[in-house]
């Protein structure tokens, strides 16, 4: 028995080309187009049209009569002392809070992991740090760390024969505070995700590990870290992506402030290109777009050296 | 048996017959698109300002029954009125006044003085008129509202207010040595809004004739650095509160609750928007304001004046729309509404004969105070694309001076050169 003339071309027969055809529309990539579209249309697309806007001279005044100006934005910004400022304060920002948010939030999270009274209650206070709007965080120690003799933590400062302490009107203090707020902040987050790990880890596990001898910190370096590894790097992308775009926080808490001493690229993105606090609008979108393009950069490459670093290849059990 | 059905039909065909008249009715009127934030306008959260707003509305309805407004609603930023102006969306739009001076440049808006009543230009502020002339001899809009910064101060402890420099600062040391609290409060983040006004009484001149800005060259930056120091002085002699140094508008106001200083520089509106509400009624009474102190040299003062314009959006198209929208702007800015709107609003209306006919205005002494200081030396920033890039440099340095990061002349030196790029990138 020979195959057809038709078959014998692609050495496949009709009723097996039909077959194929079917197991492809009916296949993974059809149910996957939708998702795939709406990820061109939402994300893709804003990405491609920032990518021009950042090559453009397009301000807030003049929509719809950019000039492409090519790599004009992008020198600018690079040869700029104020954009440098933030630039170093944000990385300082980011790497200072990113890594004190994770000793304590995992701290807490072992803490609150053992059997303890009241343990759903502290769960739940520290947590609220994380649920409030980081807006309504930055005007709440606003208050808190208020200079004047009427300041909560100057007045106990005070009572101890300390201080008063110039949280926001010196430079440096200024920079301490918001990384001490976000640090107040972030740690919850990290807290809530390393509970959640913690508690996926067997039982019996860390109970065979004290029967062979191991103390304390044996085990968690050996089995809870390991064990851990995935949801670490995961937490650690994700509050490293949410530090390094800060942005509210600052609004509400220092406004950039004293001068440019707490200005972080993702608020001087938001001033160049929409104004903000006092600044009545300095409308450079195409340039505010050129600073999220490079903030973009570098939160992928954050992204892509966590990931490289192994983290998760080595977690896996 | 017939006659229900009679009835209905009858009722049908009126009903039919004035749905008909109505579309008529509204085909033939003009339509207004009025593009304005929430918190100016009826729909606003505020009973008084949805009242005001709605009142001006339906007046406008009566007198000009041809013509019919629908208020667009929008956010009141500068991207989304940009947009609205791109698309030729609307016929008429609220906008801050230092956003008017580009959109009236790009051709966006209309002359107005076609349509104006006679010698209703007049009875404006004059600076209003003139600095909305200023782009290129036309009347784009109309100002509604204003502010000015005054001083307001404590006479329970400052019996003579200060009307110069040296005597602000004799004024703050003998408070301070007397009583330990700071005789003077400056929110450093809106230090422009103060100072720009003395620049200028000083002779100071912030861009030359070809819109170049000279605001730090030559005897303009002895003059920035003259103010600089004086500030500098204030602030590292410990007279006026370091927490300024940082501190906008609302952010200086807690020391001043917490009673930590007696004497503040803020928006003409503080009375009601901080004071009052936040000190007792009886310590509230001793406060009073007066003109913000002016550098001795100058002789005199000029103070900065915000505020808000509705403006004509060009529709060479449809010069009905044009016309209708026109007559919006002139009657939302009569007597009447400037008189009713900026009570809701809590703002100085820019006629001053509604503040001198009206005593809602004319016995209050802060607003008696206000217009006072803007009739004497009302001062419109240049409208000017680089403006802003010339406020934040400034502000940003003085920051790094009152803070001791830098001295006046890094500070200028770096914010000279911040000007001599933006203006290269133009």
């Amino acid at each position: 028995m020979h195959p057809p003339a038709a078959a014998r071309t692609t050495g496949r027969t009709l009723p097996e080309r039909a077959d194929r055809l079917y197991r492809f529309v009916a296949g993974p990539w059809t149910w996957l187009l939708p998702a795939f579209a709406l990820l061109l249309l939402f994300r893709a697309y804003p990405m491609a049209h920032q990518a021009w806007l950042s090559l453009t001279d397009m301000r807030t005044a003049t929509i719809g009569q950019a000039r492409f100006v090519g790599p004009d934005n992008y020198r600018f910004i690079f040869t700029d002392p104020a954009f440098q400022g933030s630039l170093g304060f944000t990385f300082a920002f980011t790497v200072t809070s990113v890594a004190a948010s994770f000793l304590l939030g995992f701290a807490l999270a072992l803490l609150l992991n053992r059997p303890l009274r009241g343990r759903s209650l502290y769960r739940t206070l520290i947590l609220t740090s994380w649920v409030i709007s980081p807006l309504i965080v930055g005007y709440m120690w606003q208050m808190l760390l208020n200079e004047s003799s009427a300041g909560v933590v100057n007045g106990m400062l005070r009572s101890l024969g300390v201080g008063p302490v110039r949280w926001f009107s010196d430079p440096d203090t200024a920079r301490a505070s918001v990384i001490l707020v976000d640090i107040w902040r972030s740690s919850a987050y990290i807290m809530v995700f390393m509970l959640g790990g913690l508690q996926t880890i067997p039982r019996e596990l860390l109970e065979a590990a004290m029967i062979d001898g191991a103390n304390a910190w044996e085990r968690l370096r050996h089995i809870t870290l390991p064990l851990l590894t995935n949801l670490i790097t995961v937490a650690l992308i994700f509050t490293t992506i949410a530090t390094f775009n800060v942005y509210e926080l600052i609004v509400s808490l220092t406004g950039g402030g004293p001068g440019r001493a707490t200005m972080t690229i993702g608020y001087q993105m938001f001033r160049t290109a929409f104004g903000g606090g006092e600044v009545v609008g300095l409308g450079y979108l195409g340039r505010g777009a050129a600073m999220g393009m490079i903030m973009f950069l570098v939160t992928f490459a954050f992204t892509v050296a966590y990931l490289r670093l192994g983290v998760f290849r080595r977690g896996r059990p | 048996m017939h006659k229900p059905l009679h009835r209905l039909v009858a009722v049908a065909v009126a009903l039919a017959a004035f749905a008909g008249l109505a579309a008529a009715f509204a085909q033939s009127q003009v339509t207004v698109r009025y593009l304005v934030p929430q918190w100016a306008s009826s729909r606003d959260t505020r009973i008084e300002r949805q009242i005001a707003f709605q009142s001006v509305i339906d007046s406008f309805h009566l007198r000009y029954p041809q013509y019919r407004l629908e208020q667009v609603i929008g956010p009141g930023s500068q991207v989304s009125i940009s947009q609205a102006l791109a698309d030729r969306d609307v016929d008429a739009v609220w906008i801050n006044h230092a956003w008017y001076a580009e959109w009236q440049a790009a051709g966006l808006f209309a002359d107005l003085t076609p349509y104006l009543s006679d010698g209703a230009e007049a009875e404006f502020f004059d600076w209003t008129i003139a600095a909305l002339r200023s782009v290129d001899g036309r009347l784009g809009g109309l100002w509604h509202n204003t502010d000015t910064p005054l001083l307001f101060y404590d006479g329970s402890v400052i019996t003579e207010p200060p009307t110069t420099w040296s005597e602000l600062r004799a004024m703050a040391e003998r408070v301070f040595v007397e009583t330990g609290k700071y005789g003077i409060s400056f929110p450093i983040r809106n230090f422009t809004q103060y100072t720009m006004g003395m620049f200028a009484a000083m002779g100071g001149e912030v861009f030359d004739a070809d819109g170049v800005p000279v605001i730090l060259e030559s005897e303009n930056r002895a003059r920035m650095e003259r103010i600089f120091d004086f500030f500098r002085d204030l602030y590292l002699t410990g007279l006026a509160p370091a927490a300024s140094a940082a501190a906008n508008h609302d952010q200086q106001m807690p020391p001043v609750y917490a009673g930590d200083v007696v004497a503040l520089v803020s928006n003409n509106n503080a009375m009601p928007r901080y004071l009052r509400p936040n000190l007792p009624p009886d310590e509230v009474a001793n406060w009073a304001a007066v003109p913000v102190p002016y550098p001795d040299e100058a002789g005199h003062g000029r103070y900065v004046a915000g505020g808000w314009v509705i403006a004509l959006v060009a529709n060479p198209d449809d010069p009905a729309k044009e016309a209708a929208a026109a007559a919006w702007i002139e009657h939302m800015t009569d007597v009447a509404a400037l008189r009713d709107t900026n009570k809701a609003g809590g703002w100085v209306p820019t006629r001053p004969s509604v503040i001198a006919a009206d005593p809602f205005y004319a016995d209050d002494p802060f607003m008696v105070t206000t217009v006072g200081a803007l009739n004497a030396g009302g001062y419109v920033v240049p409208f000017h694309p680089l403006y802003t890039v010339v406020t934040t440099s400034i502000t940003e340095a003085i920051a790094q001076v009152v803070t001791g990061q830098q001295t006046t002349a890094q500070a200028l030196d770096a914010a000279a050169e911040t000007l001599r790029r933006e203006h290269a990138a133009r």
